[in-house]
């Protein structure tokens, strides 16, 4: 499991936009909200989609978490 | 100096609090002009060669090799559950890769000149040990923790190779006296040991970070408002003590019945502590947030609370405690055991910024936790001498200052 930590805080309409497209990316499993940030969970060891999407949508990562 | 640095967390790839350390003295030692080669584990698909704030990072690709591992290892990791067995095998390739790729293309390759190799914890241990077998170089061995502390009885594979590190490092450096204690009672000769406290970003941790309104919004957020509240942030694992912390507040509720706990934190104890809750009929007065969040929120949390508490079972070394310091708010903490956080909180005096409690115990802890909440001086009083403590012993700055100071000797 990993979790890739964002640091910043979404509007409802980017949260909404960023959900649906993290469903398309393989072993997307949820994404919590914070205050000002975020966990976006994946069941898979690869986050490299992941990162880029963010890159691509200009959302910084703060660190991803591996939890094994 | 030129260092290169064996440590199985490296940012932005984290597991737990070690990544955190690395990041904070990696920085701290380049601005400090020295040079420092990191080789880290690739979690996956990450950058082989990369530069991270001018810290040269290696991960070597790494490949699932539990078909063999059988052949290779002792018998208590044959019985560990596959994924365990899975992770054992990616340490040690992590390990074989990272010594081979410093002995046999940065320095005869590359001819690149290193003054110092150190490895942090058991799982970077090897790394050091092979590359000082073929370096020669001065080895320096980081104990952040001990399997035997972490897990009680804990693996034999895993003690062996601490004991060999201890073994073969010139210099063992550690975060505690109380850890020191703990390594000498294991065995390991005390002149080798240094101590060298963790730190924390005192300009990122400060009183005034968030604007008060700001937190006041967070407060009724996280539906807190206008309630006294505790707080507890960790790994939501046994030795941290939220579950205690959790039977705790049935008795500050019998004096302070709008007071509010909030747990910030994620592992094995989830489900536990929402069974606790409800159990104990605390739904209105524990506030669950089982989530990992940015650093930055974190530090609302500390700016949100009036007490921090972390009756800890064994802590080495509490960042967590030092961070709500940092922020100026006294903190109760857990005192027994290996305990660093008995030497970071001065608990009695005019220095006084916490209380030391036994985290077996939830009624001490209700009682210093009660002690705090009801005292609205003592409160202030303790956060700024908190606040005062860490300026004084556990900056980033003074944690490379005296690692440095460690290294040097084993270098000159």
């Amino acid at each position: 499991m990993k979790s890739v930590i964002i640091s910043k805080k979404l509007d409802p309409e980017a949260k909404k936009m960023l959900e649906e497209r993290l469903g398309e990316i393989k072993g997307f499993k949820e994404i919590i909200f914070g205050y000002i940030s975020a966990e976006i969970v994946f069941e898979e060891k690869e986050v490299g989609e992941c990162l880029n999407l963010l890159k691509e949508l200009n959302i910084p990562v703060e660190r991803v978490v591996d939890k094994r | 100096m030129r260092m290169v640095y064996f440590v199985d967390e490296f940012p932005p790839f984290f597991r737990g609090g070690l990544g955190t350390y690395a990041m904070e003295i990696t920085r701290q030692i380049v601005r400090l002009d020295h040079t420092i080669t990191v080789f880290s584990r690739n979690t996956g698909d990450d950058p082989t060669r990369d530069i991270w704030e001018g810290v040269e990072v290696h991960r070597p690709l790494l490949m699932n090799i539990v078909d063999v591992l059988p052949i290779a290892v002792p018998e208590d990791v044959k019985r560990w559950p596959i994924g365990s067995q899975e992770f054992f095998g990616e340490t040690l390739l992590y390990n074989f890769l990272s010594a081979s790729k410093l002995v046999n293309r940065l320095v005869a390759k590359e001819r690149r000149k290193f003054d110092i190799l150190v490895s942090h914890d058991w799982l970077a241990a090897l790394a050091g040990i092979i590359a000082k077998r073929n370096l020669n170089l001065p080895f320096v061995f980081h104990f952040h923790s001990t399997e035997q502390g972490r897990t009680k009885d804990g693996s034999p594979t895993v003690k062996e190779i601490e004991r060999m590190a201890g073994l073969k490092a010139d210099l063992i450096v550690t975060v505690s006296y109380a850890m020191r204690d703990e390594l000498v009672s294991l065995g390991y000769p005390e002149q080798k040991i240094r101590v060298v406290y963790n730190g924390v970003d005192e300009r990122k941790y400060r009183p005034d970070r968030f604007p008060e309104d700001e937190v006041r919004a967070f407060r009724e957020r996280i539906g807190v408002g206008d309630s006294p509240m505790i707080l507890f942030v960790g790994r939501l694992a046994w030795v941290k003590g939220a579950d205690t912390l959790i039977r705790a507040m049935p008795l500050i509720l019998r004096e302070v019945p709008d007071a509010k706990l909030v747990i910030l934190g994620k592992g094995d104890q989830q489900t536990l502590l929402v069974q606790l809750v409800h159990s104990l009929g605390l739904q209105e007065n524990v506030i669950l947030h089982f989530k990992y969040v940015s650093e930055e929120e974190r530090i609302l949390y500390y700016a949100a609370c009036d007490v921090a508490v972390f009756p800890s079972k064994y802590e080495p070394f509490g960042i967590v405690c030092t961070e709500a310091m940092a922020m100026g708010k006294p903190v109760v903490v857990g005192a027994r055991g290996t305990s660093g956080m008995r030497e970071q909180v001065i608990p009695e005096g005019s220095n006084a910024c916490g209380f030391h409690v036994n985290p077996y115990d939830p009624a001490d802890i209700a009682k210093f936790v009660l002690t705090l909440l009801k005292d609205t001086d003592l409160r202030s009083k303790m956060g700024r001498n908190a606040r005062s403590r860490v300026l004084e012993r556990f900056t980033w700055k003074a944690v490379a200052d005296n690692t440095i100071n460690v290294y040097e000797e084993v270098v000159s």
